[in-house]
This record gives structure tokens, sequence and C-alpha cells, in this order.
């Protein structure tokens, strides 16, 4: 996936995007930017753990494993899932 | 200061039920649950669960129409699983019907009786862990299997702050808790209490559990009836809001009946065989308990598993404990139209008892289909009946042999 590529139409944020709604439903019709911080969107810590957990779980990467659960934003969860996702399929 | 309208003549004080709530099989609320009692039908029907291609048909009886979000926040769901939910439900169903508000709660005791706690998300977690192989649980996996999530949920609901906890007898959980909840508001440990029981672990690897023990019917289930072979699963949960008589009459609470006696025992003789030795003395020492005599008994609320052994065992432990006046007693199973609710089986079977005592009606056993020479009670079969009476007995039974009765009286 090359970096010009909108944050809408990336697969990375699509997935992540499920995973979000998949925990939060509700969260289903919200605009999301690459600058949508996740502590604005009125979210439990257990909600945010569950969609991390989530997303690992789809992706087959652990982002809790590697110490990495510090995202701020949309666009840098979407970065930081891109690049584990990348350095998996190296190492595969 | 002891006897009188506030005071036990041993100077603890008189415990009374000012409100109860219901979840069962009939659906949400009090209402539909002595409403389903009354015109003595059963929320029993075959349910199905599957896995992977695998499937286990049994009579059940799930809570009808149920939709969590018409009740609770997408985040309370995450953590809680229906057990906890529905303790809430009917915790706020009590709590409303005794006229209290959260403020009049915070030094309130919690004790609910419950079996199995989370069994869903314990059933998902073995699938993901060792049928998916997957490295990771799910992270509510703990809050939501623990078995005080109960308590901790109507906690925080009402900032509840005295003590909280749950008792795990299985089937016995509910009638234990209320014993228990009982206990120490007679002593003063607190005024006011939230007892009861709740369950909800109608799923695969509990049906096949069950199965495995010989116990599920292979219809429905039918206390003290001919042809009957076992129980139904059952899910739900009751609340009652416990004080002292002194606390209802100061704030003008309708009082519903008084927990007159309770009374707890083992068997002492085997895991998964009932004695008469056991309950006779649960139920024996909640009559002491109590002050009341075995003929001022009119209804009692049986265990009424509907296995062959149980029924059986039961009306020996009638015929042992009441002697002749057994045949006059109003015998029934409220477990043959809500199913078994487990952890919450003690405290629905004591609402009902209390309904019926209030109402006039004695609560019914359905799917009765003729008489069985081993259990020669009055088990009210297939119609609720206009009898009024002063007194009556609910009592529970558990594998491991443990038991528990509690007595209560009109006021």
């Amino acid at each position: 996936m090359p970096d010009s590529t909108p944050f809408a139409d990336s697969p990375v944020w699509g997935g992540i995007k499920d995973c979000i709604v998949k925990v939060v439903p509700s969260l289903r019709e919200t605009e999301f930017t690459p600058d949508t911080r996740f502590d604005r969107l009125g979210l439990a810590s257990i909600q945010v753990i569950t969609i991390t957990f989530e997303i690992e779980e789809l992706f087959g990467v652990g982002i809790v494993d590697e110490g990495l659960d510090v995202f701020e934003t949309c666009g840098e969860l979407e970065v930081l899932v891109r690049r584990l996702a990348a350095a998996r399929e190296v190492t595969a | 200061m002891t006897g009188g309208r506030y005071r036990r003549p041993d100077g603890s004080h008189r415990v009374v039920v000012t409100g109860v709530g219901a979840v069962t099989g009939f659906g949400v609320g009090l209402p539909a649950f002595w409403q389903g009692v009354t015109e003595a039908r059963t929320a029993i029907q075959p349910t199905r669960r599957t896995f992977e291609g695998m499937e286990v048909i049994r009579p059940a009886a799930t809570v009808a129409g149920y939709r969590p979000l018409d009740h609770f926040s997408e985040a309370q769901l995450l953590t809680c699983e229906p057990f906890v939910q529905y303790a809430l439900l009917a915790a706020n169903e009590a709590i409303a019907a005794a006229g209290l508000t959260s403020a009049d709660l915070t030094d309130a005791a919690i004790v609910l009786g419950c079996g199995g706690g989370g069994e869903i998300s314990r059933e998902e977690t073995a699938i993901h862990l060792f049928a998916n192989r997957r490295p990771r649980a799910h992270p509510t996996t703990v809050p939501r299997t623990n078995h005080q999530a109960a308590c901790g949920m109507i906690a925080i609901e009402h900032e509840i702050l005295g003590p909280s906890f749950v008792i795990a007898t299985g089937c016995a959980s509910g009638s234990h808790a209320i014993s228990q909840a009982a206990m120490m508001v007679r002593h003063g440990y607190a005024e006011r209490a939230l007892t009861g029981g709740t369950e909800a672990n109608v799923i695969y690897a509990v049906m096949r559990a069950f199965d495995a023990a010989r116990t599920i019917a292979s219809d429905t289930c039918r206390p003290f009836s001919s042809g009957r072979s076992g129980l139904a699963l059952g899910e739900g949960s009751g609340i009652l809001v416990i004080e002292t008589m002194e606390s209802a009459d100061r704030r003008g609470a309708p009082v519903l009946a008084e927990i007159a006696g309770f009374g707890m025992s083992s068997d002492a003789t085997d895991t998964v065989q009932p004695t008469i030795r056991g309950p006779v003395r649960a139920v024996m020492q909640a009559l002491a308990d109590a002050g009341l005599n075995t003929d001022e008994i009119g209804y009692l609320n049986a265990h009424g598993t509907g296995t062959p052994l149980n029924d059986r065992v039961e009306t020996a432990v009638a015929h042992a404990v009441f002697g002749p006046h057994a045949a006059r007693l109003m015998m029934s199973s409220t477990k043959s139209q809500i199913g078994h609710t487990f952890g919450a089986a003690g405290a629905l079977e004591l609402i009902a008892t209390i309904l019926g005592l209030t109402r006039g009606v004695a609560p019914p056993t359905v799917n009765y289909q003729g008489a069985d020479p081993d259990c020669d009670i009055d088990c009210v079969p297939n119609e609720a009946r206009a009898h009024r009476f002063g007194a009556a007995v609910s009592q529970s039974f558990a594998f491991g042999g443990v038991n528990a009765a509690i007595a209560v009286r009109a006021v």
C-alpha cells in the first residue's frame, strides 16, 4: 500500500474500522479521519483494549506484545498496523 | 428488647421482604413471571445450541424476547454477561418496588447466589484458545466470567458501599444467599440487603455436561409426575430487597412477607445421590428458627427438579418432616414452568412462594401427566390454586449434598 493512498480507501484502515464497529456498533456511521483521536470517541478503556485485541486478531500482529499500544489517532494506528503487517510478511 | 413487632425472641431483628424483581423464561419483569405462573404456562421449549456442525437440542427456558441493548449501553455489555444483566434488571425492579432510591442503599449488603458465572465467555474462550489455537484470550474474559460481576454491577449502578459477595452452591446458591443476607440483617451487619440469585448458562457445553450427568429431560420437566425424565435448563434472576421490620415501618414500606427462618445442612453422604437426612435437617431447622409448627405450613415450593430420584427423595423428605400434615400440604415445583435456573432457582422460587402468600394463590406444577406412587403429595397439578396460606417453605438442594430451606410468614 503506497503512502499516497487516501486514508479512507486504505484496506488496512477498512479492517481497523471493522474492528472498531465490531466492539462499538454505534460508531458505524462515524466519520473518521487520520486525525481522529481515540480519547475523543468517548470509549471506556476496556473498549479500547478490546478494539486493539480485535485488530491483532484480524491482522495477525502483536500490538500489545510489542509494547506499541501508544497510538493516539486513527492515522497513527493505521500506520502502526501497516508497519507490523508488513514486517510480519517479510518475516514469513 | 426481645419479641414484639421488631425483634425476634432472641433479640435479633425481624427481617422482611419489601420488594422483589424477576427475569425469567416468561420475560423481563415480575408481572410476566407471575402471569406465567398463575396461568400455569411453561416457558420451557426445545432449545438448540450448535458448534461447528455439531448440534444439541434440549428443553430449556431462556428469557423470552430479551434484547440487551434495550437495557444496557454497549460499554456495559462489553463486560457484562447475561447473568449480570439479569441480576441488575431484577435488582432495579426490586428496589423500585420497595420504594427505595439509591440514596437509601449506601450501606446495604448485596449477597447473591450464582452457580456458574460467566459460562458463555468461558466457552468462547475455550473455542478461541484450543479449537482455533489462538494465542490470546479476549481482554474481557476475566471481568465477564467473574461471579461477583453481578454484585459489582448492582453496586456501581446504585453506588452501594456495603458488603457484597456471591455464594456458589450450585442449585442451592439462591437459597443460601438469601439465608446469609437475612442472617446479616438480623444481626445488624446491614439494615437492608439486596439478595437472591442469577444464572444464564444455557449453552452448548452446559447442555452436554448435564446430559452426561443423565439429568436432562427427554421432553420437558414434569416434576412429581408419572413419566418424568429429568430437568430442563433455565436462566434468569430473582432479587429481593430485605430489611429489618423496623426499617420497613419507619419508612412506611410495603411488607410482603417475613423471612421467618432458615436452615442449612449437608448430606455428608454422596456427591450426586441425594439423601433424606440432609434436607430434613435443613427444613426442620428453618421451621424451628421461624418458630413455626409443621401444621402451620400451607405451601411448600419444592426443589422439584423433575428427575426420577430427586422427586422421590423430596417426597420422602416431606413425609419425614411434616408427618400426617404432608397429606394436606400443597407442594409444587416452579421449575416445571421456568426450568432449573440453578443459582437463581432458590430466589425465583422464594419469590413465587411470597407472591402466592400475599395473593392467596398456590403456584402449580405444570406438565403433570398423572400420579406416581412414589410422589404421593399434592403438587398442585397443572393449575394454580386459589388458596390462602399464612406460612410457607421454599427449599433447594444441590450436588455435593448441600441444602437450604427458607420459611416465610405473612405479616
